[in-house]
C-alpha cells in the first residue's frame, strides 16, 4: 500500500504511524530492527531487518585449519552451542568418510539434549515473560543454571564449549556425570510441573498466545520452518527422525506436534519436547557403552600426550595437526542435526588443502525470520514481543 | 620408446627413464628420501618401493627403469605395508627432537610420516645415541641422531662440489655421516648439504635457532654475490633477511648455490643509509633531489655506474643524463675474484653484463674507471663499491661537486655534495643479466629502511625536478621501453621472465621461436608454484 498516502478505513481517515523498534530495545532479544506502520495499535506493514550480529563467521572460518572452526560454531546459537559444535564436526567427518566410536556417538546425543532442554528453557521462560509473569522466567533460568554447571563440569565452559572434536570429544564425561544429570533433571521435572501449572492453564497467558502471530502448515513449509515453530503448525519433521544421525534411530522418542501453528501451541511443543530429550537421556544413560570416545586414526585426532612427549611418531602427528591441520579430501558435504529452533545445516567444501574452502551455515531461524512479517501483520503491536519470542530467534546463528 | 601404465594411467617415456621419473611427470606422488633430481641414484632409503609386473618383488622406483609393457601400483597394499614399514624403520631411534629442530615445518620425514604411517610407535626399548651438534665445518651442525643415512650430502659433495669431504661412518645401525679426521666441511657449497638433507641432520650455522620456518616469507629472486646470477629464495621475517637458498633453474645453477652468495646479506645488515645526505647533514629528500637537479645541466657530467644497478636503474640514468648534458659513463663495479667450474664466477659484480647491454641499446660507450679525469665539474657515482675504488675516490676528492647513490652509509656519501640512500639486492625491483646472457627478474624481498629507495626512483624524481619526460614511471615501464632498444630484449616484458628468467642468446640465435619457447617455459613454470 501506499504508506505515505492517508488510507481510509471504513469511514475514518488515518494516518500511518512508522516506528522503529529495535535494534536497541528492552523487549527485542538480540539485535533486530523491525520497521512498523501502525494504524492505532493494529500493524499494517512490518519490515523485518537482520545482519546487526554478523561478524563473518563463513569467511574466518576460511583462515585456520578445519578444527579451528569449531569455537567459532559455539557463537553460533549461543543458547545450545553444542548441537552446533556436533553439527559441525559431523559434517567435517563425513567428508572424511571416518565412522566415529560408539561411545562418543551416544555421549553427543546426550550433550545435545541437554542443550536442547537448556535452550527451549530459555525460550519458554521468555514467552511467560513477555506477558508479565515474571516467576516461571526465574524458575526456568534456576533450572537451566544447574544444566549449565553441568555442562561447564564436563566441557570447562559454560557457553563457550568447543566440547566436540573432528573425529570425537575433547575428553570424555567426567566421573559422576550421570549423578549430576539425575540431579538436574529432577529440579527441571518439578519445575515443569510447576510452570505447567502457572501457565498452561493460565487465562491471561493463553489470552495472550492462543490465535496469536499463526503461521499455517503450508506457509510454513512454504517459507522453509524447521524445529518447533514448523511442528507446532502441524508437521511431525523432526531432522532426529527424518534422517536419523548418531544413534537416534536406536532411541525411542515421540515428536509432538501442534495444531494451529500460534504461539501457544509453540509454547506446548517445546515443553513437551523438553519431557522428550529428558526421555532421551535416560536412555543413553542406560545403553551408553564404555570404550574410546576418539578415533584412533593419528591424521584426525591428537595423539595421547605421553606419545607426543616420549615417541618421535606422536610428536610428528601432533606437530602436523597442529601446524598443517586435518587433511581433508576434496570434496563437499553438507549435514544436518536438530537444534533448539530446527535443521542446523552445515555445508563444507574441502579443496584437499587443509583448511576449508567454503563453511556455510543453515541457520534454522533465518527461515523463520522471513516468516516473522506474515506473523504480526494484521495483529496487535503488543502481539509482536511474544510471537518474536515464540520463534526464538539467535542473532549468533540468524547473522553468522 | 617404452610405454607402461602407472596407476592404471598410460605415459610413454624415453628409454632409460626411471619409473618415479615417469611417475612425476604423471603427478602420481611417490615418497622419497634418498633422491635428488640433481644427484646420482642411490636407492638406499627404499621409501620409494612400488610393485610392479615384472618383478616379483618390490622395486626401488628412483633405480628400476621404466620397460614397456610395465603396470606400476604405487599405492597397493603391499606398497603401503612397505611404506609403513620403512619409516617405522626411519625412525625407530630418530629423537623427539621436533620441537628444537630447524628442519621442522619444512621435514620430509614429518610430512611423509603423516602421509605414510601415522601409525604410534612400537619401541618399547632405549633408543641407539649418536653424536649430537657436531661441528662439520664454518657452516654446518650435523646432528646424527636425526640423519636417516640417505647419502644426498655424501654424494652431493662427491658429485657436484668436487669435493669429496663426507663419508658414511660405522657400519649398521651405528652408521652416522662424519669428515675424515683433522679435517673439515669446508668447500664453498657446504651450505646446500643442509638443503639436500631431508631431515634436520644437517642445519646451517647462519640460519640455526634463528627462525621457525613457518614464520619466512620467501620471495624469488637472484643472487647478487657473482655474475653467475643463481636463482634465489630470500626468506625473511618482519622485514629482515633471515635466509637465502636456491631455488631450482635449469637456465642458471640447476639446485645449488654457494655459500658466498647465501651470506651476502649480512654485508647490508649494518651502518644502512636511510636519509638524504649533504655536505654532512641529513637534508629532507626533496631538497636534496632539487638540489641535485639544479647542479646538473650546466656542464659536462662523469657518471660512474655500478653493475649491483639494475638494467631500470641503468635505463633511467641514461635517459636524464644523456637528456640533460653531455654526460660521459663508465663502469665500475667490485674488482675480479676467484672463480672455479662450479658455479662462481670471477666477476663478482651481478649485472655487468645487463649494463652494457642497455648502454649499447642507447648508444653510449662505457669508458673504465682508469679514464676517469680529474678535476671534474660533476661526478655522479653509483654503488657503494665504488667507492672503495681507489680512481673513484681521487676523482671524488679532486671533482668540484659529488653525488652519491650508495646503499651503505659512510664518510663519502655524508660529506658528499648530495648522497642518495638506494636499496640493496635485497630491496630492489628490477632485472639482472648474467655473464651467461639470461634475464632474470630481482624482487624486492624486504622494504627499504628510512628514505632509501631505488636508483631508478631517484632519478625519475630529478627527472621531474628538470622537466624532462622519461618514458616510464615504473620499474616495468622502463624495461619495457628498454626492451625496444636492444634487439635481444624486443618484445620483452616482465610477464614473460617467469620464475626462470629468459636466455636471451637463445633468443638471439633463433629470434622469433626463442621468444616464444621462453615464454612457454615461464607459464609451465608458474603452473607449478
Amino acid at each position: 500500500m501506499a504508506q505515505d498516502q492517508p488510507a481510509t478505513r471504513g469511514d475514518l481517515r488515518f494516518e500511518p504511524l512508522k516506528i522503529q523498534m529495535g535494534p536497541s530495545h528492552p523487549a527485542m532479544h538480540g539485535t533486530v530492527r523491525i520497521d512498523l506502520t501502525l494504524d492505532g495499535e493494529t500493524v499494517v506493514e512490518a519490515d523485518v531487518h537482520i545482519g546487526y550480529l554478523h561478524r563473518g563467521f563463513e569467511k574466518m572460518a576460511e583462515a585456520g585449519t578445519w578444527t579451528k572452526v569449531i569455537p567459532y560454531t559455539d557463537r553460533l546459537n549461543y543458547v545450545s552451542p553444542l548441537i552446533n559444535n556436533v553439527g559441525y564436526c559431523g559434517a567435517v567427518e563425513k567428508l572424511l568418510g571416518v565412522e566415529i566410536t560408539e561411545r562418543c556417538k551416544y555421549v553427543r546425543v546426550f550433550i545435545s539434549e541437554v542443550s536442547r532442554i537448556t535452550d527451549h528453557l530459555t525460550a519458554i521462560g521468555a514467552s511467560a515473560l513477555e506477558v508479565g509473569a515474571f516467576t516461571p522466567f526465574l524458575w526456568a533460568m534456576q533450572a537451566r543454571e544447574e544444566f549449565y554447571f553441568l555442562i561447564e563440569r564436563i566441557t570447562g565452559a559454560r557457553v563457550t564449549t568447543s566440547y566436540p572434536r573432528i573425529g570425537g570429544l575433547r575428553w570424555d564425561l567426567p566421573d559422576g556425570w550421570v549423578e549430576q544429570y539425575e540431579q538436574c533433571e529432577r529440579k527441571l521435572v518439578r519445575m515443569l510441573d510447576d510452570i505447567e501449572t502457572l501457565l498452561t492453564r493460565n487465562r491471561i497467558f493463553i489470552d495472550r498466545n492462543a490465535d496469536v502471530g499463526v503461521m499455517k502448515a503450508d506457509d510454513a513449509i512454504a517459507w522453509g520452518f524447521t524445529g518447533p515453530c514448523l511442528r507446532a503448525a502441524g508437521v511431525d519433521y523432526d531432522v532426529r527422525k527424518a534422517q536419523p544421525y548418531l544413534v537416534y534411530d536406536r532411541l525411542e522418542f515421540d515428536i509432538p506436534i501442534g495444531h494451529k501453528g500460534d504461539n501457544y501451541d509453540r509454547y506446548l511443543v517445546r515443553l513437551e519436547e523438553i519431557r522428550q530429550s529428558v526421555r532421551i537421556i535416560r536412555q543413553v544413560i542406560r545403553d551408553i557403552p564404555d570404550g574410546p570416545v576418539n578415533v584412533s586414526d593419528w591424521r584426525i585426532v591428537l595423539p595421547p600426550k605421553d606419545q607426543v612427549y616420549d615417541t618421535i611418531e606422536g610428536m610428528i602427528a601432533h606437530f602436523e595437526l597442529i601446524m598443517k591441520g586435518i587433511q581433508v579430501p576434496a570434496g563437499e558435504a553438507y549435514y544436518a542435526v536438530e537444534g533448539g529452533n530446527g535443521e542446523v545445516g552445515f555445508y563444507v567444501v574441502s579443496d584437499g588443502s587443509g583448511r576449508p574452502y567454503r563453511v556455510h551455515v543453515r541457520p534454522p531461524c533465518f527461515a523463520i525470520m522471513q516468516g516473522l512479517r506474515d506473523m504480526i501483520v494484521g495483529g496487535m503491536v503488543a502481539d509482536i514481543i511474544p510471537t518474536f519470542d515464540s520463534i526464538n530467534m539467535i542473532g549468533g546463528e540468524i547473522d553468522r | 620408446m617404452p610405454t607402461l601404465k602407472i596407476d592404471g594411467r598410460e605415459v610413454t617415456v624415453e628409454p632409460g627413464t626411471r619409473i618415479m621419473e615417469a611417475a612425476d611427470r604423471l603427478g602420481i606422488p611417490i615418497p622419497r628420501f634418498c633422491y635428488h633430481p640433481g644427484l646420482s641414484v642411490a636407492a638406499n632409503c627404499r621409501m620409494c618401493l612400488v610393485e610392479t609386473n615384472k618383478s616379483p618383488k618390490l622395486v626401488p622406483s628412483c633405480y628400476d627403469l621404466c620397460q614397456d609393457g610395465m603396470e606400476v601400483q604405487t599405492r597397493s597394499e603391499r606398497v603401503r605395508a612397505a611404506q609403513k614399514a620403512v619409516l617405522e624403520f626411519i625412525l625407530l631411534h630418530h629423537p623427539v627432537d621436533c620441537p628444537i629442530c630447524d628442519q621442522a615445518g619444512e621435514c620430509d620425514l614429518q610430512d611423509q610420516y603423516f602421509q605414510y604411517d601415522y601409525q604410534p610407535s612400537r619401541h618399547a626399548f632405549r633408543k641407539q645415541h649418536k653424536p649430537k651438534a657436531r661441528i662439520l665445518g664454518p657452516q654446518i651442525i650435523y646432528d646424527a641422531e636425526r640423519c636417516i643415512n640417505c647419502t644426498r650430502c655424501v654424494r652431493f659433495c662427491d658429485e657436484v662440489a668436487k669435493a669429496p669431504q663426507l663419508r658414511q661412518v660405522h657400519r649398521g645401525e651405528r652408521t652416522y655421516i662424519d669428515v675424515f679426521p683433522g679435517r673439515e666441511l669446508d668447500h664453498p657449497y657446504s651450505m646446500c648439504t643442509a638443503d639436500v638433507c631431508p631431515v634436520g641432520a644437517l642445519t646451517t650455522r647462519d640460519f640455526r635457532f634463528k627462525c621457525r620456518v613457518w614464520f619466512l616469507h620467501g620471495t624469488p629472486s637472484v643472487c647478487a654475490e657473482c655474475s653467475r646470477g643463481c636463482s634465489v629464495r630470500v626468506d625473511t621475517y618482519k622485514n629482515k633477511v633471515q635466509r637465502v637458498v636456491p631455488r631450482h633453474n635449469p637456465l642458471v645453477n640447476h639446485y645449488w648455490a654457494c655459500d658466498a652468495g647465501r651470506l651476502a646479506y649480512h654485508r647490508f645488515e649494518a651502518d644502512r643509509a636511510v636519509h638524504a645526505m649533504s655536505r654532512g647533514r641529513a637534508v629532507d629528500y626533496p631538497e636534496a633531489v632539487q638540489g641535485f637537479a639544479d647542479a646538473i645541466g650546466t656542464g659536462p657530467v662523469q657518471v660512474v655506474l655500478s653493475p649491483f644497478m639494475t638494467c631500470e636503474d641503468a635505463v633511467a640514468a641514461v635517459e636524464v643524463f644523456r637528456a640533460l648534458t653531455s654526460a660521459t659513463f663508465f663502469l665500475g663495479g667490485r674488482p675480479d675474484g676467484d672463480s672455479d667450474e662450479v658455479l662462481i664466477r670471477a666477476d663478482k659484480n651481478p649485472n655487468r653484463r645487463g649494463l652494457q647491454m642497455v648502454l649499447q641499446g642507447f648508444g653510449v660507450s662505457a669508458e673504465p674507471l682508469t679514464a676517469l679525469s680529474q678535476d671534474a665539474r660533476l661526478l655522479v657515482v653509483f654503488g657503494d663499491e665504488n667507492l672503495e675504488q681507489p680512481a673513484v675516490q681521487t676523482a671524488a676528492g679532486s671533482a668540484s661537486s659529488l653525488v652519491v647513490f650508495s646503499a651503505l652509509a659512510g664518510p663519502v656519501l655524508e660529506s658528499a655534495t648530495f648522497g642518495f640512500p638506494i636499496t640493496t639486492p635485497y630491496e630492489s625491483d628490477g632485472t639482472y643479466v648474467n655473464e651467461f646472457g639470461v634475464l632474470q627478474r630481482v624482487r624486492p624481498a624486504v622494504s627499504a629502511p628510512g628514505e632509501a629507495r631505488g636508483a631508478w626512483r631517484v632519478l625519475l624524481d630529478v627527472a621531474e625536478a628538470k622537466r624532462i619526460a622519461l618514458p616510464a614511471r615504473t620499474a616495468a615501464g622502463l624495461f619495457e621501453s628498454a626492451a625496444n632498444r636492444i634487439a635481444t630484449w624486443a618484445g620483452l616484458s616482465y610477464l614473460d621472465l617467469g620464475e626462470f628468467g629468459v636466455d636471451l642468446n637463445a633468443r638471439a640465435a633463433k629470434p622469433g621461436e626463442a621468444g616464444e619457447s621462453a615464454r612457454g617455459a615461464a607459464a609451465s613454470g608458474d603452473s607449478n608454484r
